[in-house]
């Protein structure tokens, strides 16, 4: 992937998309805390503070460096690479995870007659086709998709006014505090910690720009339009919210502007599919440098076709259906994606600390190395 | 036989290409990159289109989290 860098501000942007994508075709936010799931938006970013620190820190330490370059150089060839494998096995995980939620959703929804393979093998090649135009492409146009799904969740929101009850907001703050835990622990993990993706993609980012603004900015975007989202759920749909498998899907169809306007779920489901594939294409791109990282190949390019229908065939394998993906995901991804998200960057970053000055020398070293091959 | 032909072609379609260009300009590590991942690609397409039952990915790390104790229950 060469000339693909992008500014602070696209990362920001990207970001944004990316946790607004999250809960698009899934109700994980409203399964434990119902009414009160709009607190669970807003203790999930609290719990997810101190690992986007944690994502800081060490991009502080290896500035131009991306997540698999760090681990090899704070673990060494041997155990760095092996680090690789493990958050290669967990990128493909959940592309393939992502692509299921999308192809489940489309064949239940808008295309109830079509076999989920060719649909499937349908979007591999528009990923493929997205992903040979570049990293810098794709960053370039999420200011598009961000902008066209939040200005058709503020239109949603006109449309809907008149049936959105504030009430059902109530009654409020009686679950058990263990459950707002519980939701606070699957949000910031799920939603906000899949964000590690674009670690490995720092490498590409322009240096010498201030990064850490527009990267908040961009993550509290997402948030926030995560949480209009949510609230919206709630204050159309009520107690019946829950129990549905497409909440924001099932708001969007009761918007009926008169009798010649009364399928509306265009406004949820273009820019749902928009920002999805978003999301899938940047955990592809992370994909693509592991692989190219793993095997030291430093064109990107020729790896993107085997990778995308890697991934394709393991969409099949990965989940066996939708029940599957949702159980999996309410009740075992916040400890398994934990061990990914928190516990592999907060041993990297203690195994820095403690070996801060064999690790410098190591830098220094290829630093030169580097400057006598230019030389 | 039909099937095993289909996603055969398909897969040799779209990765040969690749392949044979990167052998051409003599990077023979990238391309049996490439050919394992596209192998392990077809072998994938082949277990889903020829309905061979194994586990799912999710059932299995399911199972073992649920062993050790690591989940939330519904």
């Amino acid at each position: 992937m060469r000339n693909q860098s992008f500014t602070p501000r696209q990362l920001g942007v990207a970001l944004a998309a990316f946790i607004f994508a999250a809960n698009r075709f899934s109700s994980y936010y409203t399964e434990t805390l119902r009414q009160d799931a709009w607190l669970s938006v807003l203790l999930g970013l609290l719990f997810f503070a101190p690992i986007f620190l944690l994502y800081v820190a060490l991009a502080r330490e290896f500035p131009g460096k991306g997540l698999f370059q760090i681990n090899e150089i704070v673990f060494g060839k041997g155990i760095g690479k092996g680090i690789t494998v493990l958050y290669l096995f967990f990128f493909i995980l959940i592309n393939s995870m992502n692509q299921r939620y999308v192809a489940d959703f489309t064949v239940n929804t808008i295309l109830p007659e079509m076999a989920l393979a060719p649909l499937v093998f349908s979007m591999a090649i528009v990923f493929a086709w997205v992903l040979r135009c570049g990293l810098r492409a794709t960053m370039r146009i999420g200011w598009f998709v961000l902008l066209f799904a939040a200005g058709a969740l503020v239109l949603s929101y006109a449309l809907l006014a008149k049936q959105m009850q504030p009430a059902n907001f109530m009654p409020a703050f009686r679950h058990a505090p263990v459950r707002y835990l519980q939701s606070a622990h699957t949000n910031a993990i799920i939603s906000l910690g899949d964000m590690l993706c674009f670690l490995p993609l720092l490498r590409y980012m322009q240096p010498g720009k201030k990064v850490l603004r527009p990267v908040i900015i961009g993550i509290l975007s997402g948030a926030a339009l995560t949480l209009l989202c949510v609230c919206q759920n709630i204050l159309v749909l009520g107690v019946l919210e829950p129990y549905r498998l497409y909440p924001a899907y099932d708001v969007a169809r009761l918007i009926r502007i008169s009798d010649a306007f009364s399928r509306m779920e265009f406004l949820f489901t273009i820019p749902a599919l928009l920002l999805f594939t978003l999301r899938v294409l940047f955990l592809f791109f992370a994909i693509v440098e592991g692989m190219g990282q793993l095997f030291g190949i430093e064109d990107r390019r020729p790896l993107l076709l085997p990778t995308v229908g890697l991934c394709a065939a393991l969409t099949f394998l990965v989940v066996s259906g939708s029940g599957e993906l949702k159980a999996f995901t309410m009740g075992v991804a916040p400890f398994f994606s934990g061990f990914f998200v928190l516990l592999l960057p907060l041993l990297t970053l203690t195994v820095f600390l403690v070996r801060r000055n064999r690790v410098q020398e190591v830098i220094g070293n290829n630093a030169e190395c580097r400057e006598e091959v230019s030389a | 036989m039909t099937r095993i032909i289909l996603v055969c072609g398909f897969s040799a379609v779209l990765i040969l290409p690749s392949i044979v260009r990167l052998i051409k300009r003599g990077n023979k590590k990238s391309a049996v990159v490439v050919a394992m991942l596209a192998l392990f690609a077809t072998a994938g397409m082949l277990l889903y289109f020829l309905h061979v039952r194994i586990p799912s990915v999710l059932s299995v790390i399911s199972a073992w989290m649920r062993r050790i104790g690591l989940y939330y229950p519904n």
